[in-house]
């Protein structure tokens, strides 16, 4: 892996200032509700931090938290893990998020979806408040699902998947793409989309984190598998209307490449808004909070310390954390700094990619993610 | 609750009257954004509307009922230099009736 030389100028900014514009809080907060899980996902990026830290956020310190957000304009949340439903508490902490006015996002592995827990969903406000309930599915069958996750996992995920689909709520599910399942995504399609009816799905790739980085090429796309699953999905998504959505992963890059290379034959030279470490833009708008109350700017990115919720403000992280705006500002520095890009005649339509993958790779913030470089793609570029 | 039941649980005005009183809907969180007033976000809805500072100014007095004519005689005290009576009446007349039922009820 070559790692990035930057120029950077020399009256580098105040990293305790905010950028100009930021809202005065984040409309949205990841929370990492637990860091306890009845799964050991073979791709999980979570992992180490699962097993580093083992002390939880306790019920009244979320509580505590969920009142400040409230009071601060937060809008939503998304409750992940490990993995949410082995919290004894976790109604007690969806209501603390409901009396203080915001909306959730579940993020589930679906196999402690039973009965009782759709039931308990569908009560109160708990039901209008739900944006979504996101399943993870990744495989047709237990075959392919279970490569990557414990045994028996499958049909307990796809049963939960069923139960939250006929009692009505508004519910997803995220394939993430491995070495085990690129090519069953057309069973993996059919299941989702014309068995289960669902209006639709996403997908992601295994990231270079967590457990993935035990696992290698045993769990990760390779070059190959990531060419192969860029060109189903995309054939796929035609065949299905564009019911396969994608903000990162292969069929995400398949678009931006696609895009970029019409740009090109277009003769154009630049894309609005690219040409700089644009990519993230999330750190504008949200950030998260792992299982141990340390606010971080993004859930995979668990070792830039905001603060910590109970000891911080909420606002003052959001504002004045060196570690969040050091995010943020990436996107004043051009590509071109970069020592790994400075020639490339693509960077005008580039953005960087994942900070976060970025930082697992490198161990630094400022550099491009070669998972998603349009030269090593087309094999201009050969990454080791 | 239906969505549809939660956005009209208040009743829906024609116009306002001197008597009324208003309350702030307690779903709605408020995001102050400094000079440029606040983001009024109803939970239930999931909807977003803007007001500017006088508008925030009035959104906290909200927070316990009041009627259009005490929040233009707060006004009134609060800003100098502010427009005559009858154009103050009728901004905070509009604000109430563009945040009726969905972010402001009547009590």
């Amino acid at each position: 892996m070559r790692c990035d030389s930057v120029e950077i100028d020399p009256a580098y900014p105040d990293l305790t200032v905010p950028p100009v514009g930021l809202p005065s809080a984040p409309k949205e907060v990841e929370l990492q509700l637990t860091g306890r899980c009845n799964l050991s996902c073979r791709y999980c990026y979570y992992a180490d931090s699962m097993k580093n830290v083992k002390t939880e956020v306790t019920t009244e310190r979320w509580l505590e938290f969920f009142r400040e957000m409230g009071s601060l304009g937060v809008q939503r949340v998304t409750l992940s893990g490990g993995e949410v439903f082995v919290r004894s508490d976790f109604f007690t902490l969806l209501d603390g998020i409901i009396a203080n006015k915001m909306r959730y996002k579940i993020l589930t592995n679906g196999t402690l979806v039973t009965e009782d827990v759709v039931e308990a969903l569908a009560s109160g406000k708990r039901r209008i408040r739900m944006d979504s309930v996101q399943v993870s599915i990744d495989g047709s069958c237990a075959e392919v699902h279970d490569q990557s996750r414990p045994p028996a996992s499958f049909s307990r995920a796809v049963r939960g998947l069923r139960l939250l689909k006929g009692a009505g709520f508004p519910v997803t599910v995220r394939v993430t793409l491995n070495h085990h399942n690129i090519d069953d995504l057309d069973n993996i399609a059919r299941l989702l989309l014309e068995d289960i009816e669902l209006d639709g799905f996403s997908t992601n790739g295994t990231e270079a984190m967590g457990n993935a980085r035990c696992y290698g090429e045993a769990i990760m796309l390779t070059k190959s598998d990531k060419l192969r699953a860029m060109k189903a999905l995309t054939r796929l998504n035609e065949e299905y209307n564009g019911r396969i959505s994608a903000a990162a992963g292969p069929l995400a890059e398949a678009r931006a490449f696609k895009d970029l290379e019409e740009r090109v034959a277009r003769g154009e030279k630049f894309k609005k808004g690219r040409g700089k470490l644009s990519s993230c833009g999330g750190v504008f708008n949200k950030m998260a909070v792992l299982h141990d109350g340390t606010m971080v700017p993004c859930n995979m990115l668990p070792t830039l310390v905001m603060g910590v919720i109970g000891m911080h403000p909420l606002k003052d992280a959001w504002q004045k954390s060196p570690a969040i705006n050091a995010v943020r500002r990436r996107r004043d520095v051009p590509l071109t700094a970069l020592s790994t890009c400075r020639d490339c005649s693509y960077a005008g339509f580039c953005a960087g990619g994942c900070p976060a993958s970025v930082m697992a790779e490198t161990g630094q913030l400022l550099g491009r993610d070669v998972r998603g470089c349009y030269r090593v793609h087309i094999g201009e570029e050969v990454i080791r | 609750m239906t969505q549809e039941e939660t956005a009209t649980q208040g009743r829906q005005v024609s116009g306002t009257k001197g008597t009324t009183r208003y309350i702030a809907n307690p779903v709605v969180s408020c995001r102050v954004e400094g000079k440029e007033g606040a983001i009024l976000f109803n939970a239930d809805t999931d909807s977003t509307t803007l007001i500017n500072t006088t508008g925030l100014f009035c959104w906290i007095y909200l927070q316990n009922s009041a009627t259009v004519e005490e929040l233009v005689a707060q006004c009134m005290k609060n800003y100098a230099g502010v427009p005559e009576l009858a154009a103050v009446q009728k901004d905070i007349e509009t604000f109430i009736l563009d945040l009726v039922p969905e972010y402001i009820y009547e009590v």
